[in-house]
């Protein structure tokens, strides 16, 4: 069983929200409007370059368009297992926070 | 007499600028005219607009990137340009979009590079404790 780290967890949530728009530029933008969280697309793409690694993702060469200067894009999406990954970890998350309300106010 | 037909004018690429007018009499279009107001426009949005040859990402900082790995250079260099081009260059102007390739540049070539550093760095510890 693999266990996914925090910022691994926001990308592939930013992917399985993105749907078949997932690539890297549209997956930053993704964390920084939604998480707010400033991500550099080199930790989004050494972190995709481990969870594929780890068979959690999937890629696709897409097409190449004239803003990036004739460079294809890289789609990815989340695989079967990574599937299950994703939701054990946010299991365990929502399991740790479960009965802090009290505590937090 | 039909409308006029206009095309979007994007700047700095004045291949897409066309203007003129089909009359209802003649199947054939009129040949393509620029009018003023078509000129005045051109004119307008080129003030506003950067070179084209200004809206390159720095080109030491694309050579840098080299030193990334070729698995996903390719993508990451297409990522980082098009962001350049299309939100950073027109929302922060010139210089701070440079100053934003640079500091993605040394992330992107910091975080694959770190490792290899590492690595290196181990191996030298190691060599020196069983030269002792």
């Amino acid at each position: 069983m693999d266990y996914l780290g925090e910022f691994e967890q926001i990308v592939m949530l930013a992917i399985l929200r993105l749907g078949e728009k997932a690539y890297g530029m549209a997956i930053r933008k993704e964390i920084k409007d939604v998480a707010g969280r400033p991500a550099s697309i080199g930790a989004v793409y050494t972190t995709m370059e481990r969870l594929e690694d780890k068979g959690l993702l999937s890629s696709m060469v897409g097409e190449s368009t004239e803003e990036r200067a004739g460079r294809a894009k890289k789609y990815f999406r989340i695989t079967a297992s990574g599937e299950v990954a994703l939701k054990q970890a946010l299991r365990s998350t929502a399991a740790m926070k479960a009965g802090l309300d009290p505590v937090w106010g | 007499m039909q409308p006029a037909k206009s095309y979007s004018i994007v700047p700095g690429n004045y291949d897409v600028v066309m203007y003129g007018e089909r009359s209802a009499a003649s199947s054939e279009p009129s040949p393509l005219v620029l009018t003023e107001s078509v000129v005045a426009t051109i004119l307008a949005s080129d003030s506003q607009s950067v070179p084209l040859r200004k809206c390159s990402p720095p080109k030491v900082a694309q050579f840098a990137l080299l030193l990334i790995p070729k698995r996903n250079r390719e993508h990451l260099i297409g990522d980082m340009e098009e962001e350049y081009r299309t939100i950073t260059l027109p929302q922060y102007g010139r210089f701070l979009a440079r100053v934003w390739y640079w500091e993605q540049t040394a992330i992107a070539v910091g975080r694959y590079l770190l490792p290899v550093i590492k690595r290196i760095l181990g191996f030298a510890v190691i060599w020196k404790l069983i030269g002792k």
